[in-house]
């Protein structure tokens, strides 16, 4: 079984918000276990590996000041990612206002994956991220929520703000691109 | 590594890879990839792109569940505010009718199943510490947090004088206080 994922005994995601809700603590904590990893691996390959303990947080501090008003027509997950993403949106912002470089689409991602290098000395990693590197920012994000995460086209969509169709074509084209680069 | 012709399994192996699909779906996965090759080398690369993305960045469940907004404020403030009222409204009252069992107030208290008992005849002790405390005008719930905390203290004390005798079964109830 890959890492993250819920056993079929394990309570559902509604079903530990509801508890939360009542006031038991301990949901909380089985929501976080549960989702924190994905997130922080999201978080790390939009390129803020150093900031992603801070953003997951802060993720989830916002996704519990309004649960309330969380209805459950989109899974919990999916708002996880979404929140997490506008969180680090508004980062590149800010950073981008202070330093005055390029915009988003700029951020040349080969600079991002160098920084991974100290932490594991892997060729057959360095390769997959010279290779996912090559991406464009919205393939990349597509192609490695896909790939990581498991998300579907529908919640990719969600989350990146397009829609299924796009996410689709992004994940396919990103999908040829890695393959020739790892060849 | 060519791409094989049958999309839909293509289309599930990142599901696969992460779980995701019921039994059947990955019976039918897992029966297509033992018979097709590039199906395999597909599957093979994404794992290696999976794994070239962990180990995912540490973090502290602790701290962030440490950080997130406590349950304990806002609604079940209000509820408690609403429960504890309707405690003190339920003991004054019937402490005004005069000579309440102490062990009706208590059992209000305790949310459970309540035998209201009243000997008729007996008033609250005069002159005890909790007299001056539910002399008020107006209805109960008009009362701050602060006094509604200091009419609990003072009703508890009355815990600690002599029980009355009950005379007589005036009503039952269940008690049952929100959560
Ligand atoms: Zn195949």
């Amino acid at each position: 079984m890959a890492e993250g994922l819920t056993d079929p005994g394990d309570p559902l995601d509604s079903t530990l918000i509801q508890r939360w809700k009542e006031g038991d603590e301990r949901a909380a904590t089985a929501l976080v276990e549960r989702h924190a990893g994905a997130l922080a691996r999201y978080v790390s390959s939009m390129g803020e590996r150093d900031a992603a303990e801070e953003v997951v947080q802060d993720t989830f501090v916002r996704a519990f000041s309004s649960l309330d008003t969380f209805r459950g027509e989109s899974s919990l997950r999916t708002w996880l990612f979404t929140i997490a993403r506008r969180l680090v949106v508004d980062r590149r912002r800010a950073m981008r206002r202070r330093r005055e470089v390029g915009t988003l689409d700029d951020v040349d991602a080969a600079t991002e994956y160098t920084a991974l290098d100290g932490l594991i000395a892997n060729e057959a990693r360095k390769k997959v991220w010279g290779a996912v590197g090559k991406l464009s920012p919205t393939q990349r994000e597509v192609f490695l929520l896909r790939v990581n995460e498991g998300l579907s086209y529908k919640e990719i969509a969600e989350v990146a703000g397009t829609t299924e169709g796009a996410a689709r074509v992004h994940y396919h084209n990103a999908l040829r691109t890695v393959k020739e680069n790892l060849e | 590594m060519t791409d094989c012709s049958n999309i839909e399994i293509r289309e599930w192996l990142p599901e696969y890879l992460n779980g995701m699909p019921g039994a059947a779906r990955r019976a039918e996965v897992e029966s297509h990839l033992a018979s097709c090759e590039d199906c395999r080398e597909e599957l093979a690369m994404l794992r290696l792109v999976r794994e070239a993305f962990a180990p995912t960045p540490a973090v502290d469940v602790a701290a962030i569940v440490s950080a997130l907004p406590k349950r304990t404020r806002g609604p079940v403030m209000r509820s408690w505010r609403q429960s504890q009222v309707f405690q003190v409204a339920a003991a004054v009252s019937f402490i005004a009718l005069g000579g309440i069992s102490l062990a009706v107030a208590r059992s209000f208290f305790n949310g459970e199943p309540t035998v209201v008992a009243v000997d008729t005849l007996r008033t609250a002790t005069p002159g005890s510490d909790f007299m001056p405390a539910i002399s008020f005008s107006g209805g109960v719930s008009d009362l701050e947090d602060e006094d509604i905390e200091a009419l609990l203290t003072a009703l508890e004390t009355i815990e600690a004088l002599p029980v009355t005798e009950s005379s007589e079964v005036l009503m039952t109830g269940t008690g049952r206080q929100g959560s």
